[in-house]
């Protein structure tokens, strides 16, 4: 029955993905990633270890890309396929904790996420981090239920391949010392043996890693195109979880959802107070993965911004098992309810997510390209800002005027992204002005300085036009010249 | 390490250190929110709250000082047959149906104790009950003794204290009407006797009909805490008390103590007070040695909570209050400071829920800052808080207990107000029956409240339209709602009570909590 589930979720769930992936618009981080991944090798490695991404997903990525041609609907199926191998591993891990119950209520919830399928149809390594994640802590706990004697093998490929495949891989690697260090204080010496293992293997996978370090510094560091983060709040940590679950909504959608917080803690007491409960081995090692993650990060951001949704999806397996391990703990028949009430909501506001045009993730660049394909002519010019939004403009984009970013950047050319300077913005318009009719400026993902460029564009030229493509994508024409 | 629920009856959770070491990291992390001057908007509103938590703070860490790992320095009991001394056994009636005193005499006699007299402590003539005389009769027929009091005065303690004055025997156990000890019960308490330091050892209630309907399941639920690893750790720090009924107390270390205490409706907390403060020692058993009744409908268990919260609040207002108690070391003060404060959450939980409302109404607003960002610090509190819980209560804690424990607010108010006001309060002994009739109306404060809560929330949409803080605000309320449910369909659901039907035999019960 279980397996037939299974079956019948994949089927499911592949076809929401597959529709998903012809239709939304490419995105910048998925421009970006096609345009460094179709380099050569060499160059592909250099750019990676000038961003913030790791190399694993971009060489599958450049090897897929050579063998089945450039596009961004098959860069989005391997994606895809990342996500359709994690559903078995994400069934074996819970099942192996637990039972098949709660293995196939919590694939159903992972696989029906409006979150992870907003992933599972993008052009980037956030899949295969989770099929890493859950691929590791599957071995990992293999090794501790045999007091370090199984899977240790799995878990050092595990641990090396999640160090090549997301930096926040880290974070999974901390929480799983905080838990075996407390086997240690809990259950005593005899854990001495697992302790000594599995810090050897940690420290085996990060030894594989150390030649990126190396690479990394000699090549001058990450530092090109990470967008602007900024510094987390009270409301980014709730938001990540109702993110989690219900995905990507319009802000107002998110803020309603996010102010129910109180009714958590009517989950916690029917989470403690269940007598029922069934067993499950480890489990506050699920909190801990869970929970530890996204508190370190939250903490760090106050140091250096990095808290990002996105970045935490390695928590999300463990974060559906715990909701299903909940549901799951009451009697049947409400256990159903419950369940079919859940993946109810949560295909709801998926559908919802990829539907509505105020779904701030949305990055309609396609329709932006689209435009001024339809638009433009050689006596205009089109001037992008933030920089780096470049990338999935320039990837449909086939018009022809000339294409620019405001501060102006020469990708090809090595080096961080000009820092804005409000007299070089001066000086750069007025050299189109003696050139071009028209000004095209799309205005996304504002690092700072839209706003200046704004009211200087708009208190010194003629506004012809202005739009939205998206919640986060707006466009302004202006008269350059009469 | 399993998340293992399947333990024992009352037992104890094994708590690490760590563990309370993180209790406490948290705690001031999470009262940390509230020093914050930026969060006040309402001052005297926001000063209520505080003041609500500094209470839940001091229970919180009160907790953790009982359920701290630990035992009490004890000899090994030693169990040898030949510490025979003389017992009295008193069962204490009021009026309690005659086919339950001999159940429960029934079940003393299979005690086989061969130094032991049992007595009929009858207080039915003093109470104005018409069947006074048939434990007479019945005494006669048990081969029992039954002593009647004529003059009234003292409740309970006061037949107690008149008992004492005719019997002799070293050590006395106390059995309320329907309380039926196992045969084990002598045998498994008197060793601890032995050494002469020891003044009484106390055993659970255990309520044998507590799967019978919504209200006895709910006051089972409360006591099966209570009885586990609350009275556990008070052992630890020589705190456990007397709780009524199903102990053995050593006549000496009782008659020290001046008797029970007939000038306080919860005479046996403020005698343990007493026997603790004389330098007596006691001990809990948490195995179930005897089984009685629990209330099966809400009016008896609305009495018997209200007796118990007057009782152990009053204490708080008078000389007797622990901290004056200068031969208690400071580990016990604690203790029963704690158990007498507990009654003081009622009026903590009418702050709690009163808030939202007065947001929801008027929007008055004690707190100015994003309510996300309390939270960021009261959800890790209360996430750990309930593990800890969970863990103390061997996995044993269960929603109605919290339910219970949070609705009862209102005869927690009603003993409040008794004591400030001075009212006299009734020592009335708890049912033996299901009374019949419609308490519903022990819940109408609850389900205004609900009313209330609807009633607010379409007034706050339609004062500021669907914001967060409205939202947030009806989440609240709903929370309350929810956890007012259990108690509302207890009250409602009594109505018409059947007798109990269902005769768990505990061993039976025992068995199957360990199969599942």
């Amino acid at each position: 029955m279980s397996n037939k589930l299974l079956v019948l979720i994949v089927l499911v769930t592949s076809l929401i993905s597959i529709y998903f992936l012809f239709t939304q618009s490419i995105r910048l981080d998925e421009a970006q990633s096609i345009w460094m991944f179709t380099k050569s090798i060499p160059g592909m490695l250099k750019l990676t270890s000038q961003d913030v991404n790791l190399p694993l997903y971009g060489i599958i990525m450049h090897f897929w890309l050579q063998i089945l041609g450039i596009n961004i609907v098959r860069a989005r199926l391997l994606s895809l396929i990342f996500f359709l191998i994690t559903l078995p591993v994400l069934y074996q891990l819970i099942k192996e904790s637990s039972d098949s119950d709660h293995a196939i209520l919590t694939v159903a919830f992972f696989a029906f996420s409006p979150f992870i399928l907003w992933y599972t149809s993008e052009a980037r390594t956030y899949t295969l981090f989770i099929l890493i994640a859950c691929l590791q802590q599957l071995y990992f706990l293999r090794l501790i239920r045999s007091g370090g004697n199984n899977g240790k093998f799995g878990y050092f490929i595990g641990t090396a391949l999640g160090f090549y495949t997301h930096y926040f891989f880290i974070f999974l690697l901390i929480a799983q010392i905080v838990f075996v260090l407390s086997l240690r204080i809990v259950k005593g010496k005899n854990k001495n043996r697992l302790i000594k293992r599995h810090l050897i293997l940690d420290f085996g996978g990060l030894l594989v890693f150390i030649p990126w370090i190396y690479y990394i510094f000699r090549t001058g560091g990450a530092v090109n195109t990470q967008p602007l983060i900024p510094i987390p709040n009270s409301y980014s940590v709730v938001q990540t979880f109702v993110n989690f679950v219900v995905g990507f909504q319009s802000q107002s959608i998110q803020a309603v959802l996010i102010s129910l917080w109180p009714l958590s803690t009517v989950i916690l007491f029917l989470m403690f107070t269940h007598r029922k409960q069934k067993l499950v081995k480890n489990v506050e090692y699920f909190f801990l993965v869970t929970f530890l993650p996204i508190i370190l990060v939250f903490l760090i951001s106050f140091i250096k911004p990095i808290f990002l949704s996105r970045y935490l999806i390695l928590v999300t397996p463990t974060l559906f098992f715990i909701i299903a391990w909940i549901i799951l703990s009451n009697s049947k028949k409400i256990s159903f309810y419950l369940s079919v009430l859940i993946l109810l909501l949560m295909f709801s506001f998926l559908m919802f997510q990829n539907i509505s045009a105020a779904t701030p993730s949305k990055e309609n660049y396609s329709e932006v390209s689209q435009y001024l394909n339809q638009y433009t002519t050689p006596e205009d010019i089109v001037a992008i800002t933030a920089p780096f939004t470049i990338y999935p403009i320039e990837y449909q984009y086939q018009g022809e005027a000339k294409l620019v970013t405001i501060p102006n950047w020469d990708k090809y050319v090595e080096g961080p992204i000009p820092q804005y300077n409000s007299d070089n913005l001066v000086k750069q318009i007025n050299d189109y002005k003696t050139q071009y009719n028209r000004l095209f400026v799309v205005f996304s993902y504002d690092q700072g300085y839209e706003n200046d460029i704004k009211n200087y564009l708009d208190t010194h030229y003629a506004i012809m036009g202005m739009g939205k493509f998206s919640d986060s994508i707006e466009m302004r024409i202006y008269k350059l010249r009469y | 390490m399993k998340f293992n629920i399947n333990k024992g009856l009352l037992e104890r959770g094994k708590i690490d250190k760590s563990l309370i070491g993180l209790n406490l990291a948290m705690t001031a992390f999470y009262f940390s929110w509230w020093l914050t001057p930026s969060h006040i908007d309402n001052k005297f509103l926001y000063f209520l709250l505080f003041i609500g938590e500094i209470y839940h703070i001091f229970m919180a860490l009160t907790f953790w000082h009982t359920i701290a790992p630990g035992q009490l320095k004890i000899k090994k009991v030693n169990r040898s047959k030949k510490f025979l001394p003389t017992v009295d056994i008193f069962i204490t009636v009021a009026g309690e149906p005659v086919e339950i005193v001999k159940q429960t005499i029934n079940k003393v006699l299979n005690m086989n104790y061969p130094k032991s007299f049992i007595y009929i402590l009858n207080d039915s003539l003093v109470a104005k009950k018409e069947n006074w005389r048939e434990y007479e009769y019945l005494a006669e027929e048990m081969g029992v003794f039954c002593i009647t009091r004529t003059v009234s005065g003292g409740a309970k303690a006061g037949n107690i204290n008149h008992a004492l004055k005719i019997t002799t025997g070293k050590l006395i156990a106390i059995f309320d009407a329907d309380m039926q000890p196992r045969p084990n019960f002598l045998s498994r308490l008197i060793p601890y006797f032995r050494n002469k330091k020891v003044g009484f050892v106390q055993t659970p209630q255990y309520y044998k009909n507590w799967q019978n309907n919504l209200v006895s399941s709910g006051a089972w639920a409360q006591q099966e805490f209570f009885f586990g690893p609350i009275m556990k750790g008070k052992e630890k720090s020589n705190s456990a008390f007397i709780c009524g009924t199903n102990f053995l107390i050593r006549r000496t270390a009782l008659l020290e103590a001046g008797g029970m205490q007939e000038n306080n409706i919860a005479e046996d907390f403020l005698t343990s007070l007493f026997v603790h403060n004389n330098g007596w020692l006691s001990y809990y058993v948490n195995e179930v040695l005897s089984e009685g009744l629990a209330p099966e409908d809400m009016l008896s268990y609305f009495k018997q909570q209200l007796r118990w919260a007057r009782g152990s609040l009053e204490i708080v207002f008078t000389r007797n209050n622990p901290l004056f108690k200068k031969r208690l070391s400071w580990h016990q003060r604690i203790e029963y400071l704690s158990s007498s404060l507990y009654y003081f959450n009622g009026i903590i939980v009418l702050i709690d829920i009163v808030m939202p409302l007065l947001f929801l109404f008027f929007g008055i607003r004690p707190v100015a800052a994003s309510s996300t960002s309390f939270a960021l610090f009261f959800v890790p509190f209360i996430f750990l808080n309930l593990y800890s819980l969970r863990m103390a209560s061997a996995d044993r804690i269960s929603f109605q207990a919290l339910s219970f424990t949070q609705s009862s607010w209102t005869l927690q108010i009603l003993a409040l107000k008794s004591i400030l006001l001075k009212q006299k309060m009734k020592f009335e002994v708890t049912s033996k029956r299901a009374l019949t009739g419609n308490y519903i109306n022990l819940a109408y404060p609850h389900i205004t409240y609900i009313v209330l809560a609807f009633m607010g929330s379409i007034t706050a949409v339609l004062r500021e339209g669907i914001n967060p803080s409205v939202i947030t605000n009806i989440a609240w309320v709903l929370v309350n709602t929810i956890l007012f449910i259990p108690f509302i369909m207890a009250a409602y659901k009594a109505e018409g009570v059947p007798r109990p039907k269902l005769e768990i035999d505990l061993a039976t019960e025992n068995e199957r909590k360990h199969v599942k």
